[in-house]
């Protein structure tokens, strides 16, 4: 059983004088004596001096003139607020929605000290903002689905602006940012950015929590709006994108003057010195509020703020509308580009490595054997490099694309050369189907370059799935197609070189252009400089384009030939003749036709040049037959 | 990026637009006349096959309508009402006119075969545009084959459902009356029992024979595979009905033209033959060559209805007939139109390369086609 007040004034106005009869009626024992807001005003020295509680009701202007008085004249608190208008108002301090509730908290002996936040001077009761903060200050209770929705309206005319922000309390600290806005929060409990820090602020902490909202893309802010409709009610962790600065003095300066909303009124501009009276008043809460939230907590001077741009970002940042990609400066992921800048050096690991597995792709390619192949594959380190050459390429780091370029160059000349020696070394030197598979490029090999590249620059940002990129580089297969050129080097044949060369390139292009996409999708760009790095993939991707488009018609008019055989038969001499698995390829500037014949007579030679006259009537003179005879018993 | 592709697309679509213009306007009429003779059944039982060529003819003439000298192409049309007698009178007709270059003829071999005297005695090249009686290019200069002949046809179908269905155990139904059929029923069970192929029983039918459904009974007691039918089309409807009366579904392959015509005429009763196979000069789910697509498209253009094997072999018949009269320097040239006709060397055709050699016998592709979901469906091809 709460204790209540043995007396008290009630300070009204005009709107509020309906509640004085319930207050005097009340079943506390408490005395009311009702005082006018004019009376006050004319004789507050008298009328004040003795007052240990007042409950007042009014407008806001009105609240926050009496606690002004409250300061000084240290009385208690208690709050009737007008309803409905000032709903959140009894909201944010959790008072009852019944009058006789609200008189029974009014009138209780237990009021709480609670810290006043002055800012320019003015009283700040819920929360002030600056600039755009579309989302947080939205109440919590809002349908989720309107607000997501709110805040992807909001996102187009998004900017960040310069903010210098001076926190000072044990030490001073002058942080220099850009955000699309900011708040700083007090008694704001049905917000979303009170959700956002409520496990570290309270009312009398003796502290300013001041919120900053700073989504560096379109994607950063979609990612934004949705942790935050989704984050979990014991959620601590602060989103990205947001800032966080808790400290007793608090400067807001800009660079132009920035109107500032305190209470939801239009009350001063930027610059804003906000500080904290600590303890300044003592009032009357809700019970909920009272009994669990406003817990001295330990206060604790904190600044948050990695997630805000700093440095070269900021070049990027301010007064600028947000692009649709993220960017990034070096420090922001330091491991990461210390990964990518080992990767891209030329070490004994690398070269005896692809040593190793240029041998190892060799020997599985005259030996036709896929399982010898995909070793090498696992083996080869020519994955790594590319994608630091990618990262270079985004972030325009030119020692980057130096050294990865080098390392490159120096694994494709090793390859090249392991594998034309082996070839001279060899005195019997088949071509096999494992040889034939990669002379000939086509649009599938650069979709899964493309898918490679993507996967590769995935793998390589998140630490806890790096272990997939040995299944990436099996995948994509560099060492095969590259092992496969120096074989035509070792045979003497520039075609075969070429055909393999090619299906190398797509395979190093595709990888290298959607890797650099991707890293500029996952946020990876540059403050600055990210447009030469794209306009050089786009280079890439044009420079890819031609021999693929040349080889384009060919390879279709080629899959269309090959499918039409399967429908193909031949009556020769009588005999009828079934084609299966057509596969035609070039060698030599020449179309090779290799099919199978199932057939159930034994083919004579006569047959055999009959059945190619045949062929060449319909189909093409320059086609070179290879068969292999099956027979049907 | 996007000027790039739109300059693309104007060159994919105004270049070749312009070519076609060009090409359509090249050759100036020079104000003589070539005439060629057309008989074809315009009336009777076989009106409709008759009308459905016609139309291919005449689609092969909006795509060439002069020589290369400018002449004009006319097209005199004699009616054979499907019978030998009236084919006989309309080749006497049209060989008695002079400026007369040659004839297309659409008749049965048995017809063609009559032909043979009056072709020779006036020298008149004719083209056989559906006969394929091996017999009708034997001993004569004069008759060419558009189409493949009996025995190549009849070996393709043993052969296929011998090495590739892997079936053992046929028997084969063929009209004796008609010379066509008998000769294919004959060509068929020579090949497939050469390749180790039992015929269980050759029945031998006619347009009239009655009580098929026990001679069915008798075949599927016997555990026959397929029926080969050497017949015509009304006749394998009967057994397609015959058939399911007793409730059994044998395979059945049957030979040219029955597909065409089970489309054409008996569309009601092409559930009957869901899943019979037949040879073919066509089949529509082929890829086309240019000239199948520029004839497609001007069919589709001028003419109702639907493109069929007459409709194809007609139109194709025309255009070889016109490259022989083309290579003439005297259009009106009987002996060398006939020379020309016998010497044509990969012409490009609907679905494939076409040639005539000397002995007047065609070189092409024959077809094995499948009623599939009540529509004409492509198998394979044989060279």
């Amino acid at each position: 059983m709460p204790d209540y007040v043995k007396s008290a004034l009630f300070v009204y106005t005009e709107e509020s004088s309906a509640f004085i009869e319930p207050l005097q009626q009340n079943p506390y024992g408490t005395t009311i004596t009702p005082v006018t807001y004019e009376a006050l005003q004319k004789d507050a020295v008298n009328i004040l001096q003795e007052a240990n509680h007042v409950v007042m009701s009014g407008s806001m202007t009105f609240l926050k003139a009496m606690v002004r008085f409250a300061i000084e004249y240290k009385f208690s608190i208690g709050l009737i607020p007008l309803l409905p208008e000032q709903k959140n108002l009894a909201r944010s301090l959790i008072l009852p929605d019944k009058l006789e509730d609200l008189v029974e908290t009014a009138l209780r002996q237990d009021a709480q000290e609670s810290d006043i936040i002055l800012c320019n001077d003015n009283i700040l009761f819920f929360k002030a903002s600056i600039g755009r903060i579309p989302l947080i200050d939205n109440p919590a209770r809002t349908n989720r689905l309107w607000m997501f929705w709110e805040g992807f309206r909001k996102l187009w005319p998004l900017r960040l602006l310069p903010f210098t922000i001076t926190a000072s309390g044990e030490k001073e600290t002058v942080i220099k940012t850009a955000a699309c806005g900011c708040m700083i929060v007090q008694y704001h409990k049905g917000s979303l950015a009170s959700r956002l820090i409520f496990h570290d602020s309270s009312p009398i902490d003796g502290m300013i929590s001041l919120v900053l909202v700073a989504p560096f893309s379109m994607i950063d802010y979609v990612r934004f709006l949705v942790h935050a409709l989704t984050r979990l009610e014991d959620d601590t962790a602060i989103p990205d994108s947001t800032g966080y600065i808790k400290y007793p003095e608090i400067t807001i300066e800009t660079e132009e003057p920035l109107q500032v909303e305190i209470d939801g009124d239009k009350a001063t501009t930027t610059p804003l010195h906000c500080r904290v009276l600590p303890g300044a008043i003592r009032i009357n809460l809700g019970e909920k509020l009272a009994g669990s939230d406003i817990k001295n907590k330990k206060a604790k001077e904190r600044i948050n703020i990695k997630a805000l741009p700093a440095g070269k970002e900021l070049l990027k940042a301010k007064n600028a509308k947000i692009p649709l990609f993220t960017y990034a400066s070096e420090e922001r992921f330091k491991d990461l580009f210390i990964a990518l800048r080992d990767d891209a050096r030329i070490g004994v690991t690398f070269i005896v490595l692809m040593f190793l597995s240029t041998i190892l792709a060799t020997t599985g390619l005259y030996l036709n054997s896929a399982s010898v192949i995909i070793g090498a594959m696992v083996l080869a380190p020519l994955m790594a490099p590319i994608i630091s050459l990618a990262m270079g390429l985004l972030r325009q780091d030119e020692n980057l694309i130096r050294r990865s370029i080098t390392t490159i160059g120096l694994g494709i000349f090793l390859a090249l050369l392991t594998a034309a020696v082996t070839t001279q070394l060899l005195t019997y030197k088949p071509v096999t189907g494992e040889m034939e598979a990669r002379l000939s490029p086509t649009v599938l090999d650069l979709i899964v370059a493309i898918t490679a590249g993507i996967a590769g620059a995935y793998t390589k940002s998140f630490r806890e799935i790096l272990q997939s990129l040995a299944g990436v580089a099996i995948a994509v297969a560099l060492i095969p197609p590259l092992a496969v050129a120096g074989i035509g080097i070792g045979r003497l044949d520039p075609e075969f070189f070429g055909q393999a060369f090619l299906l190398f390139s797509t395979n190093l292009i595709g990888i290298t252009m959607a890797a650099t996409l991707t890293f500029r999708v996952l946020g990876y760009s540059p403050a600055v400089k990210s447009k030469r790095g794209l306009s050089i993939v786009l280079l890439l991707l044009v420079l890819i384009s031609v021999p693929l488009y040349l080889s384009y018609h060919r390879i279709v008019k080629t899959r269309d030939f090959e499918q039409s055989w399967q429908e193909e038969r031949f009556l020769v001499h009588g005999k009828y003749l079934i084609i299966k698995n057509a596969h035609l390829s070039e060698y030599s500037n020449k179309d090779i036709l290799t099919m199978d014949i199932l057939a159930r007579d034994q083919l004579t030679r006569s047959d055999l040049a009959e059945l190619k006259r045949k062929i060449s009537y319909n189909f093409s003179e320059d086609l070179v037959i290879r068969a292999n005879v099956k027979y049907i018993p | 990026m996007k000027k790039f592709l739109i300059i693309l697309l104007l060159f994919n679509f105004i270049i070749p637009a312009s070519g076609c213009k060009k090409r359509a306007a090249r050759i100036p009429p020079s104000g003589n006349t070539v005439k060629i003779g057309i008989i074809a059944p315009m009336s009777g039982p076989e009106q409709t096959s008759g009308e459905n060529a016609m139309l291919g003819i005449r689609t092969a003439l909006q795509m060439q309508p002069y020589l290369n000298n400018g002449d004009k192409v006319e097209l005199i049309v004699e009616d054979n009402a499907g019978t030998t007698e009236q084919t006989l009178r309309a080749l006497a007709k049209l060989s008695g006119q002079e400026d007369i270059a040659g004839v297309l003829l659409m008749a049965k071999s048995n017809a063609v075969l009559a032909t043979v005297p009056v072709a020779d005695q006036h020298k008149m090249p004719i083209l056989a545009l559906i006969a394929t009686h091996p017999d009708i290019t034997k001993n004569n200069r004069y008759i060419s084959q558009l189409g493949f002949d009996d025995n190549f046809q009849g070996k393709v179908a043993a052969l296929y459902v011998r090495d590739e269905m892997l079936l053992a155990r046929v028997a084969v139904v063929s009209e004796q009356e008609n010379a066509h059929f008998s000769y294919l029923g004959n060509a068929f069970i020579g090949e497939y029992t050469s390749v180790g192929g039992k015929v269980i029983e050759h029945v031998i039918v006619e347009p009239e024979t009655t009580g098929l459904g026990k001679v069915l009974e008798r075949l599927q007691a016997s555990n026959v595979q397929l029926l080969y039918l050497a017949v015509s089309p009304e006749v394998v409807i009967r057994l397609a009905r015959a058939a399911a009366e007793i409730g059994w579904k044998p395979k059945m392959m049957g030979s040219d033209g029955l597909m065409a015509h089970i489309v054409l005429r008996q569309r009601d009763n092409i559930k009957l033959v869901e899943g019979m196979m037949a040879t073919d000069f066509y089949s529509s789910s082929q890829p086309k060559t240019e000239y199948s697509r520029n004839a497609w498209k001007l069919f589709k253009k001028k003419f109702p209805g639907q493109l069929t094997t007459y409709t194809a072999l007609g139109c194709e018949g025309t255009s070889i007939f016109l490259h022989a009269v083309d290579r003439c320097e005297n259009k009106k040239d009987r002996e060398c139109v006939n020379n020309m006709l016998r010497d044509t060397q990969k012409l490009d055709g609907l679905l494939g390369k076409i040639a005539i050699h000397e002995n007047g016998k065609a070189e092409r592709p024959i077809f094995v086609n499948i009623i599939k979901d009540q529509e004409m469906k492509f198998l394979i091809k044989v060279h």
